[in-house]
């Protein structure tokens, strides 16, 4: 009996107890809102002395699940003329427990509801910014806190701002974890980049994931993920003195394998097609970072290069002040080709940009019959305004194979080559003028029987745009008493580049070409003509040459004539004219010499000669002699004497094969090579071949 | 008394002749190269080689000597040793360039060259410029279409070069041996 009395007065305390507790929870509201008048005032008064402004909040509210909420704060200049920022609503959850056990007030979450923080507002984020000291002074020391931000905007003074949805959570071993979403549509940093273009299609939105640590000075970031629209951003680092106006940072940011359209409009922006990889580390103080960026497999397309241009391994070291801006070394493989850049902008006001060194060392265009060839390109120069200017030494190296077992150097290099690239307007379009003049172009050769040292001086090409993807080319030369001219076009969209060039050339004397080039023979005379040249054609030359009054001497050729016929003067043989057709053939590599003529009061010598690779000859010749010269010979007398014919005769015709140097020549059968065949015994034959045989090796010998 | 002396100083001085022109014969690689020209015709090649490998050795710059290179090459592109054949002839080529046998020595060296089975870029190169040396003379051809040399080797092999306008061909023995299109 008396366990059931015990039993039913313990449910009974219970009872009571937990009615009194009910009553408890639901009226401590009401306990708070006796209290609301203090409580604003409180706020106010510490809100204020924190920002040194002043708080004025409108109204108090509390949820009954312990949680404060100020309506209309606004922050102002003490006599309310300026506006810093204003909060619609900001919901402060109260940790009731804490709060009761600690008898202090304990925020455990902040919410802020449409925050305004305007143009001024700048000020709030100082030493004494707000979110810093009311989570020292307020939160709890060992437990989580949460900011929540909700359709915050911030204003900037050009009336551009940025709305900002995110939470922030500290957690009591001082990490820092944050997510939220940045609206940058009308923010200034897209007015500043993307200036020119609606920037829709950029960044609509920018969610953000940052994981990170802090301490009483640094910041370390994790890992902070940007998601820009089509693009993935991930952050690392650190940043020191973060409360300071100068904060030092060390921060990689990096763009992996992104998965780019065509038509994104960061990439037409910054002329990307593709990337692999995008790696940028800033470092050092925050108003002048040294900049670094990698790329990897970088392919873009440059409006005044059409076409794509591939570009792999990209780096690039940048340092960045008040008035300068350093490209310390960049450097990548342009379609296979490194290429390294140093240069620097001196002054941001009257930009003008100095390049200490381009590099790029690649190869040149094909141009059969010659083989490709390598060459390094250095060039220093500066930009002022809208023009380069610089110079540059430009090399190209072959190697030679002349004999089996040696190969031996051929060098091309252009001596101080100056550039200048001016970009001008035409028909509402950027286009770039090229200007470039070389004084010397010197090709070199140490092969024996190839020993040439060529200089020609004062070359100048102009290229210009001529139409949407041809570049007009206008062409000067000058050196050996002679001068070249020419025009003609460029084609980037081809691969390789179509070149063109319509191009004369007159005045040049054969006798210093050809101490210049060292050849074999002595020549003389005056030398001009024409020709087309077409980098992409199979005939890719075609054109003509006219030497007047110039003469040839120890040429093996006429050597041989002169030998074969017992006429000295031939060995010598000046002309009035020399006229040649020239056309070289990619598909066969020949260089063909059609309609070669050389006219004199002595000599009609017509011939048509094939090169090929250079060094075979093929071709037929037909020798006219005039009386005198005739004359000259005796063996020749005697020979028409035996076989009763009378001078003049008909021409002497050849056959020529062999190689360049070492021609073999057939004399060809006529009338009157039967008629001396018919009158030479074999023997006879045999006598006039061997004297023949000797003359020739002389001639060799003695050249 | 005086007549035993003269007879007798005769016949040393005709002893010493006769001695010392043995000697005189030897030195110049002559019997080894008598006794090789003698082995090849009973077609003791070995034997021959033997002898021609020591008129290089022991009598070099003499008029044997180059002959006995040939001769050496010959019987190593016989034996189907070309690398050593190649040695041989490069050889010859570098210590005789103007020797009436060279060409063929070159012959020789194209013929083992062109037999390689899979020519890399440097042995095609290297081909084409053996090619070229056959080139490097001038012709003139006046009453014939080609223009022949000839050579007959210590072994007996019988080599002519024809010059053709374009074209130069070599035979061995009456049978093509490489024919070269310019």
């Amino acid at each position: 009996m008396a366990k059931s009395l015990s039993r039913s007065r313990n449910r009974a305390f219970l009872l009571i107890f937990i009615i009194g507790a009910a009553l408890l929870l639901f009226n401590l509201p009401l306990i708070f809102t006796r209290q609301f008048s203090k409580i604003k005032a409180f706020a106010e008064k510490n809100m204020s002395q924190s920002l040194d402004k002043r708080v004025r909040i409108n109204n108090i509210s509390f949820l009954p699940y312990g949680e404060l909420v100020f309506h209309d704060i606004s922050v102002d200049n003490k006599d309310g003329h300026i506006q810093y920022a204003y909060v619609k609503r900001c919901h402060v959850g109260i940790g009731i427990i804490e709060s009761i056990l600690t008898r202090s007030v304990v925020i455990s979450r902040v919410s802020l509801s449409e925050p305004i923080f305007l143009p001024d507002a700048k000020d709030l984020f100082g030493v004494k910014g707000p979110l810093v000291n009311l989570e020292r002074s307020v939160a709890r020391p060992g437990k989580n806190f949460l900011l929540k931000l909700k359709s915050s905007r911030i204003v900037f003074p050009d009336a551009s701002y940025v709305n900002l949805d995110a939470w922030f959570l500290l957690k009591n071993n001082n990490r820092v974890y944050s997510r939220g979403l940045i609206d940058l549509k009308k923010s200034k940093l897209n007015y500043r980049i993307f200036d020119s273009v609606a920037p829709a299609d950029l960044i609509d939105i920018l969610r953000y994931r940052l994981e990170g640590s802090f301490m009483d000075d640094m910041l370390f970031i994790d890992r902070l993920l940007l998601d820009p629209g089509s693009l993935k951003l991930e952050a690392g680092g650190s940043v020191k003195n973060y409360k300071t106006a100068r904060p030092e940072v060390n921060l990689s940011l990096r763009l992996k394998e992104p998965d780019l359209q065509e038509k994104a409009y960061l990439a037409s922006k910054f002329f990307i097609k593709s990337v692999r990889n995008f790696i940028l580390r800033v470092k050092g103080n925050i108003r002048e970072p040294s900049w670094s960026i990698n790329l990897d497999e970088f392919r873009t397309s440059l409006p005044y290069l059409p076409g794509v241009l591939r570009v792999d391994n990209f780096y690039c070291n940048l340092r960045l002040s008040k008035n300068e801006f350093v490209i310390d070394d960049l450097g990548c493989f342009l379609n296979d080709f490194p290429i390294g850049v140093k240069c620097k902008v001196v002054d941001f006001k009257d930009p003008r940009v100095e390049f200490n060194m381009i590099s790029y060392p690649g190869q040149i265009v094909s141009l059969r019959p010659f083989n490709p060839m390598n060459f390094e390109i250095s060039f220093s120069g500066y930009k002022e305004g809208r023009s380069v200017k610089g110079r540059t030494s430009f090399q190209t190296q072959k190697l030679l194979s002349v004999n089996p077992r040696k190969t031996y150097n051929a060098k091309i290099s252009v001596v101080d080559l100056q550039g200048d690239f001016s970009e001008r307007v035409i028909e509402n379009k950027k286009n770039v003028l090229v200007s470039l003049k070389a004084k010397d172009i010197i090709y070199e050769t140490d092969a024996p029987g190839l020993e040439m040292n060529i200089g020609l001086s004062d070359f100048s090409a102009l290229v210009y745009p001529d139409g949407t993807r041809l570049y007009a080319v206008d062409l000067g030369m000058s050196g050996c008493k002679g001068s070249l001219k020419g025009n003609g076009y460029l084609d980037f969209y081809k691969a390789p580049p179509k070149l063109m060039l319509d191009f004369k050339f007159y005045g040049f004397d054969v006798a210093e070409l050809v101490k210049t080039l060292r050849l074999n023979y002595e020549s003389g005379g005056v030398l001009s003509g024409k020709g087309v040249f077409n980098s992409r054609s199979d005939l890719c030359f075609s054109g003509d040459i006219d030497i007047s009054d110039g003469y040839i001497k120890s040429a093996k050729l006429m050597g041989m004539i002169s030998d074969f016929l017992s006429i000295p003067s031939l060995k010598e043989v000046y002309f009035d004219s020399l006229f040649s057709r020239i056309f070289v053939s990619r598909k066969d590599n020949e260089v063909l010499f059609d309609s070669v003529r050389i006219l004199s009061k002595d000599i009609d010598l017509k011939a048509n000669v094939k090169l090929k690779d250079l060094e075979k000859v093929n071709g037929e010749m037909s020798v006219r002699l005039s009386n005198a010269l005739l004359k000259e010979s005796f063996r020749l007398r005697m020979l028409f004497f035996m076989i009763g014919e009378q001078l003049p005769y008909e021409d002497f015709e050849f056959e020529i094969g062999g190689m360049v140097g070492f021609p073999h020549l057939k004399w060809l059968d006529t009338a009157f090579k039967e008629s001396i065949m018919r009158y030479l015994s074999a023997s006879g034959k045999l006598a006039m071949e061997r004297s023949l045989e000797e003359a020739i090796d002389q001639l060799i010998k003695g050249n | 008394m005086k007549r035993k002396i003269a007879g007798i100083c005769l016949l040393a001085v005709f002893c010493v002749f006769i001695f010392h022109a043995g000697n005189l014969y030897a030195s110049g690689g002559g019997v080894l190269y008598a006794k090789a020209i003698k082995a090849i015709k009973e077609k003791q090649y070995d034997y021959a080689f033997m002898q021609f490998r020591a008129i290089v050795r022991d009598y070099p710059g003499t008029k044997y000597t180059q002959r006995a290179m040939f001769g050496t090459g010959e019987y190593f592109y016989n034996s189907n040793m070309h690398y050593e054949a190649i040695e041989a002839f490069s050889d010859y080529i570098r210590r005789y360039p103007d020797s009436d046998a060279g060409i063929f020595a070159r012959a020789y060296l194209l013929n083992i060259a062109e037999t390689i089975a899979r020519p890399t870029e440097e042995d095609k190169a290297m081909v084409d410029g053996m090619k070229k040396e056959f080139f490097s003379k001038p012709v003139f051809l006046l009453f014939s279409e080609y223009k022949e040399f000839s050579y007959k080797s210590v072994f007996g092999n019988s080599f002519e070069i024809r010059y053709y306008l374009d074209i130069i061909e070599v035979y061995r023995n009456g049978q093509i041996f490489i024919k070269i299109a310019q």
